[in-house]
């Protein structure tokens, strides 16, 4: 490959990854007032101690937000901080970048409502199967 | 792996929307320093000692990136359109694997895809697949270590064809609905 057409290789990729700062930074300074003002704490009451329920719940919460993957292991990580359950964390991860509610009015129109309603169902099913899958193979190995 | 580019005004309106969510959250600083300052600063300091733990990391993502966009989409789509089913299914899980970039942009490609006779199923796959985020391992790494990484990103992959096949199943290719 020239050297010319490196250097454009790398300057895409150097600009794909400053478009994605601006938001990258603001979840991080929005995890901090979270921290600072509503304490993660609070939102893990919303999960109840049962890994099944929460690995649903994580993978509903996970198919609602969407963004930049790097902002979906920040928060998990604060979630896993505290206290919640690598199972719900999992699932949210997985969901946050399989599954895009939002994305759904566009999907439709590109590749028509029942492909995007059967992915998007099937995928958020699938990621409390990898989840579990995951967590516990995790388990085993140790 | 290059994603199908938008037209100019597009691009203009995306670098106007990344710059939004950043602004309120500055409002939200600037008001909420203004009521209590104290907590504010806390919060400014726990930020940035989260973004210090991260930065490093950002290299090696720009390193994976520059690699993943050397790959000839082209040649790719050559392979998928003659290629038997089931090596679509892995195909397009690779390609997803490798894609970068909003999920929306390769909505059109995968019209085209099923246009030229690719079933649901292996469009599916490749929409599964770009949730394996090869460029962000380190930052995954970083967090959740090497172990769970490897897991998840096995499971991924196994599922991203489990997906296809179920998508298929469900909806024996109907025509675009």
């Amino acid at each position: 490959m020239e050297k010319k057409s490196l250097l454009k290789v790398f300057l895409k990729s150097l600009r794909g990854l400053l478009n994605a700062l601006p938001m990258m930074f603001s979840i991080i300074f929005l995890i901090g007032l979270l921290k600072s003002f509503v304490s993660f704490e609070y939102i893990s009451n919303i999960f109840t101690g049962n890994k099944f329920i929460d690995t649903a719940l994580g993978a509903l919460l996970g198919s609602i937000l969407a963004g930049n993957s790097i902002n979906s292991y920040i928060i998990g990580n604060e979630m896993i901080i505290s206290g919640i359950s690598l199972f719900a964390v999992t699932a949210f991860i997985i969901s946050w970048v399989t599954v895009g509610f939002v994305q759904i009015p566009v999907e439709k129109e590109m590749l028509g409502s029942r492909f995007t309603y059967t992915r998007n169902i099937l995928s958020i099913v699938l990621a409390v199967v990898i989840s579990l899958s995951t967590v516990w193979t995790l388990g085993v190995i140790g | 792996m290059k994603k199908i580019s938008g037209s100019s005004r597009d691009k203009g309106n995306k670098k106007k929307n990344i710059f939004i969510f950043p602004g309120i959250v500055t409002g939200i600083y600037l008001v909420l320093g203004l009521i209590n300052h104290d907590n504010t600063l806390k919060a400014l300091n726990y930020s940035i000692k989260l973004f210090s733990a991260i930065a490093p990391v950002l290299l090696f993502v720009l390193l994976f990136m520059f690699i993943f966009n050397l790959i000839d989409e082209k040649k790719l789509k050559k392979i998928i359109t003659k290629s038997p089913q089931f090596i679509q299914y892995l195909v397009m899980t690779l390609l997803g694997t490798f894609s970068h970039g909003p999920i929306y942009a390769w909505y059109p490609l995968m019209k085209n895809f099923h246009e030229k006779g690719i079933q649901y199923g292996p469009i599916s796959s490749f929409l599964y697949a770009r949730g394996i985020k090869l460029a962000m391992m380190p930052v995954m790494i970083t967090y959740f270590g090497m172990k769970y990484t490897v897991i998840l990103t096995v499971y991924m992959i196994v599922f991203a064809n489990i997906n296809g096949l179920l998508v298929d199943l469900m909806l024996k290719d109907k025509a675009l609905s």
